[in-house]
């Protein structure tokens, strides 16, 4: 039995590795998350003292959560398709199928995704943007430089998605 | 020849029908005819209105409590710690048919007074019941259609982020809708399960009564695994719907005392081990991301939808055709039933409601009930499939059961709701008499 | 031949002007903006057709200006202190707290805006501060607004620190946990849910009309109508630079006047509607009217101005701004208190012998 090709092989082992390593890094985001308002709920009901940081530090990090967490979630298959169709495929008409889309529709949405939240996140980078959710004035372009981030791993993730899905139609299965 | 902008919004919706059953990630299918569509009917600036749609979405605290209460049920799930409780329930009921779907309704409107959202009770329920479920032979259609519904319970019964967002616009209490959305509810609920009791007792194959030899030996051995096992979900109710209730926490802050009470859970039991953890926070990321990554695809599409003005064209014949104060009213309903098929609630609340709102006022209809109409109607947006959030988050944490049982499964409870709907316009009272009692 | 005068209208070339406000479609604002749709559509006879878009409707509020300047939409509707986390000096302008310290009130407020160097400032703070190139109106005076609602009636600012307050987020925020002040950030929808269940002890959101449909009454029935924090409000109407490059001088005139006469229609609706609206929160809830303890009037100005200063210190334009209003109130509150005394002498008599 024959392995992938070396040189796609190594691609999409690398690339896949980006999406996982980013994950197991960001998914511990949650236990900040959870603390941080925990801390709050006790700070306010026992001393009186509730922080002015909590509720922006909170949605702060759910975004950033579920959003470096887009290319993890594609590397492991698990954002939702209608599969009743596509199941019923060979995996060789399933790559077909796949390799065409991602060009013609993933690539160009998430580019432009990538292109649009660049610059949306570099205005409010140079404008040293606050969020004015709290007297914390929290540094919310923090939270929009996460947008073309999460973009740019969703494109390297795509690439392999991509590759894999030519390996499939060209080989007749999935690597 | 010009197509209006209206039109494309047709051609949109239709595409976006055709699009998702080729088959290819939904999100992405949603983002890339969002923006085909929008880049033609308005042109550029729909590539600036995706990131703002998406950021709007990252900034939505109330949001932060998707991935805590999912935490908390990957917690959960991981432990073991409702098994127990499911496993004694089936052994209390264990001669009676379908006793699991009792236990996850029962559990899904416990759970619905401690959460204003759907993604997480369907996710924490699928990931809770669907494992009992499969090893006890559950029809797989009905145990989909008991979770999905049992889920979306979560924003109808108080508190409600739909109820929330649908005060201002009205211009009624939110107090008073939340008041007025709980008998409702609870009817809901009733009908649900009355639904899959009486289904499973007329065909026993959909939730088949325990084998005999796995029954438990004695009553108060039975009676013993209840209450230990009920110990954890008690504490994790105590921990958040209580943290909520005793005034101690917003509703996301008490999810992040139910994450925080799970985690101890799972310490007190000797069950949290560094790889069980590792792997908690990795699904977490999974199951958050495919449930908010979507929410903020499909709030791109609404937007472009709306932008492109489609919701107004069709509201706008709907309100020229002049009909007596029923017939609106049931035109209304049925415009609202039919435009949740393809939207979620958030763009018909905003944007269609308030276009209807002066032809409501005209007839002179309690508002609080009104509201009532279109949220248990908006209840049906979450089962409609193609665009039925609730069947995504199920089949995203129950990865094995068919995308096309869970639409079957939840397409006979959207028929129930639609009954629900009647009863709520039959009689007024089941809205209105709460509100009336407890706050004047 | 010559086409004559109507034909030349008919064919004249319509311009569409989404307007995305900060407002659900029940609040004050929006009815007072889509008068100013009516009004305009009108002028222009029909050459402008504008639609006066819910919050959400296209984007949400913290994107609306973003949105305007990119043309998602042609036009906005907002508080210009919703972008002092771009500039801190946009606060100054939508609500400047205590009247900027200066003790500037609704009125003088708009006078600067309209007569003084607000105009000017304002145009300067979207291009230079803001970095967009909007046209920037001034379309709604809402102010003042009402101190908040609270569990229990307070005798000093004492009383006030005990309890936690939700404040309005930005400056005000600031100020208060500067005069020590317990201030709790919650977003709108989770106010009335926490109130209830008493997160928070007290809160503040807007002015009689708007509070009775908030329905904070429902759960507490101490309001306090003299507050600071926004004691003077304007909202902008923005519009996308190249669009309104677009569109002729008589077109744009006529959105200039309709602005202009918003300003006085929504002015006079809000007394009236505040005026029904209190008499309901009073007569028929039984809602008690607070007098706001007089120590606040000392130490929120003063809480004020140390926090201003300190944004004068880091920041040119937000000093610039901060002297103007100083200044222009140093010229105008003298006569405006004196001349203003009448309405409270008139109020002592008259009130008390109907
Ligand atoms: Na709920
Ligand atoms: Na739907």
């Amino acid at each position: 039995m024959e392995g992938p090709p070396k040189a796609p092989a190594r691609a999409f082992r690398v690339l896949d590795g980006i999406s996982v390593w980013t994950a197991r890094f960001s998914s511990w985001l949650i236990l900040p998350l959870m603390l941080a308002l925990v801390y709050e709920v006790v700070s306010r009901k026992f001393f009186y003292r509730p922080t002015i940081w909590a509720s922006d530090v909170s949605y702060m990090l759910y975004g950033t959560l579920f959003m470096l967490g887009a290319a993890y979630t594609l590397h492991r298959g698990a954002h939702v398709r209608t599969d009743f169709f596509y199941r019923l495929w060979s995996p060789r008409i399933q790559g077909m199928v796949d390799a065409l889309l991602y060009l013609l529709l993933f690539f160009p949405g998430i580019a432009l995704f990538l292109w649009s939240g660049w610059g949306f996140a570099w205005d409010s980078w140079v404008q040293g943007e606050r969020a004015i959710t709290s007297s914390w004035r929290a540094p919310i372009y923090l939270l929009k430089m996460v947008i073309p981030i999460a973009a740019g791993l969703l494109l390297l993730q795509g690439i392999s998605e991509f590759l894999k899905s030519l390996y499939a139609a060209v080989r007749g299965r999935w690597p | 020849m010009a197509v209006s902008p209206e039109t494309l919004g047709l051609a949109l919706l239709g595409s976006l029908f055709a699009g998702i059953f080729v088959g290819f990630p939904i999100a992405f299918t949603l983002i890339f005819l969002a923006l085909a569509f929008g880049w033609i009917g308005f042109g550029l600036q729909v590539f600036p209105l995706m990131v703002f749609q998406f950021f709007g979405v990252m900034q939505e605290g109330v949001l932060a409590a998707v991935p805590l209460f999912i935490f908390m049920g990957v917690l959960l799930e991981q432990a073991g710690l409702m098994d127990r409780l499911f496993r004694a329930f089936q052994l209390m009921l264990a001669p009676v048919r379908g006793s699991l779907y009792l236990a996850v309704m029962f559990t899904a409107t416990i759970f619905a007074a401690a959460t204003g959202i759907v993604g997480a009770s369907v996710t924490l329920l699928g990931l809770m019941a669907s494992p009992s479920m499969k090893r006890s032979g559950y029809d797989v259609r009905l145990s989909a259609g008991v979770i999905t519904a049992g889920g979306t319970l979560g924003i109808l019964i108080p508190p409600s982020v739909m109820l929330v967002v649908m005060g201002p616009v009205v211009g009624v209490s939110v107090v008073d809708l939340f008041a007025a959305a709980i008998i409702p509810g609870l009817v809901l609920a009733g009908l649900f399960t009355t639904y899959a009791m009486v289904r499973s007792f007329l065909d026993p194959r959909l939730g088949p009564p325990l084998p005999r030899a796995e029954r438990a030996g004695s009553v108060a051995k039975v009676i013993r695994e209840f209450v230990v096992g009920l110990v954890p979900p008690a504490v994790l109710v105590l921990a958040s719907l209580g943290s909520i209730l005793s005034g101690l926490a917003t509703p996301t802050e008490g999810a992040a005392m139910g994450a925080f009470g799970a985690l101890l859970l799972t310490l007190a039991y000797r069950r949290l081990t560094w790889n069980r953890l590792v792997s908690a926070v990795l699904q977490t990321t999974e199951v958050s991301t495919l449930v908010l990554f979507l929410a903020a695809a499909s709030n791109f599409f609404g937007a472009v939808f709306s932008r492109l003005g489609t919701p107004i064209m069709i509201t706008e014949t709907i309100v020229g055709l002049q009909l007596p104060p029923m017939a609106v009213l049931l035109t209304i309903m049925a415009l609202i039933f039919v435009l949740a098929w393809p939207l979620e609630w958030v763009p018909i609340v905003l944007i269609v409601i308030p276009i209807l709102l002066p032809v409501v006022r005209e007839l002179g209809v309690n508002l609080v009930w009104f509201c009532t109409l279109v949220a248990v109607n908006l209840q049906t947006a979450w089962l409609s499939p193609p665009v039925a959030l609730s069947a995504y988050f199920l089949k995203g944490v129950v990865p094995d059961w068919d995308l096309k049982d869970i639409y079957l499964g939840m397409m006979e409870f959207m028929v129930l709701q639609v009954l629900g709907l009647a009863l709520v316009l039959a009689f007024p009272a089941l809205a209105l008499w709460l509100p009336s009692v407890l706050l004047e | 031949a010559q086409p004559s005068a109507p034909v030349a209208i008919a064919q004249a070339p319509t311009f569409r002007m989404r307007i995305q406000t900060s407002m659900p479609s029940a609040a004050t604002q929006f009815e007072g903006m889509q008068k100013f749709a009516e009004r305009l559509q009108k002028m222009s006879a029909g050459r402008v057709k504008v639609d006066v878009l819910p919050i959400g409707a296209v984007v949400g509020l913290s994107e609306i200006l973003e949105a305007v300047d990119k043309g998602v939409v042609e036009a906005g509707f907002a508080w210009t202190h919703v972008w002092s986390g771009k500039h801190p000096a946009a606060g100054l302008f939508g609500s400047p707290p205590a009247g900027a310290g200066t003790g500037m009130d609704q009125t003088t407020h708009l006078s600067w805006l309209i007569s003084g160097e607000g105009a000017n400032l304002l145009r300067e703070l979207y291009r230079d501060g803001l970095k967009t190139s909007v046209v920037p109106f001034p379309i709604m005076a809402v102010g003042p607004e009402a101190l908040g609602w609270f569990k229990r009636p307070i005798q000093s600012l004492d009383d006030f620190r005990k309890l936690r307050f939700r404040t309005p987020p930005g400056l005000p925020g600031e100020i208060y946990l500067e005069a020590g002040i317990t201030a709790v950030s919650l977003p709108g929808p989770e106010i009335l849910p926490a109130a209830q269940r008493g997160v928070i002890d007290a809160a503040e959101w807007g002015f009689p009309s708007d509070d009775l449909a908030f329905g904070f009454h429902r759960v507490w029935k101490n309001y306090y109508l003299q507050g600071l924090h926004q004691v003077t409000v304007v909202a902008d109407l923005i519009v996308n630079g190249d669009f309104w490059k677009r569109l002729p001088p008589d077109v744009q005139a006529m959105i200039d006047t309709a602005a202009m006469a918003a300003n006085l229609e929504h002015y006079a609706l809000l007394i009236h509607r505040n005026g029904i609206a209190l008499k309901e929160l009073v007569e028929k809830h039984g809602v008690v009217l607070q007098e706001t303890p007089r120590e606040y009037f000392t130490q929120f100005p003063k809480a004020t101005k140390k926090v201003l200063d300190k944004y004068a210190a880091r920041d040119a334009f937000f000093k610039k701004v901060l002297e103007s209003q100083r200044q222009f109130a140093q010229l105008a509150m003298p006569y405006r208190i004196n001349a203003h005394k009448v309405d409270l002498f008139l109020a002592e008599s008259a009130l008390k012998d109907r």
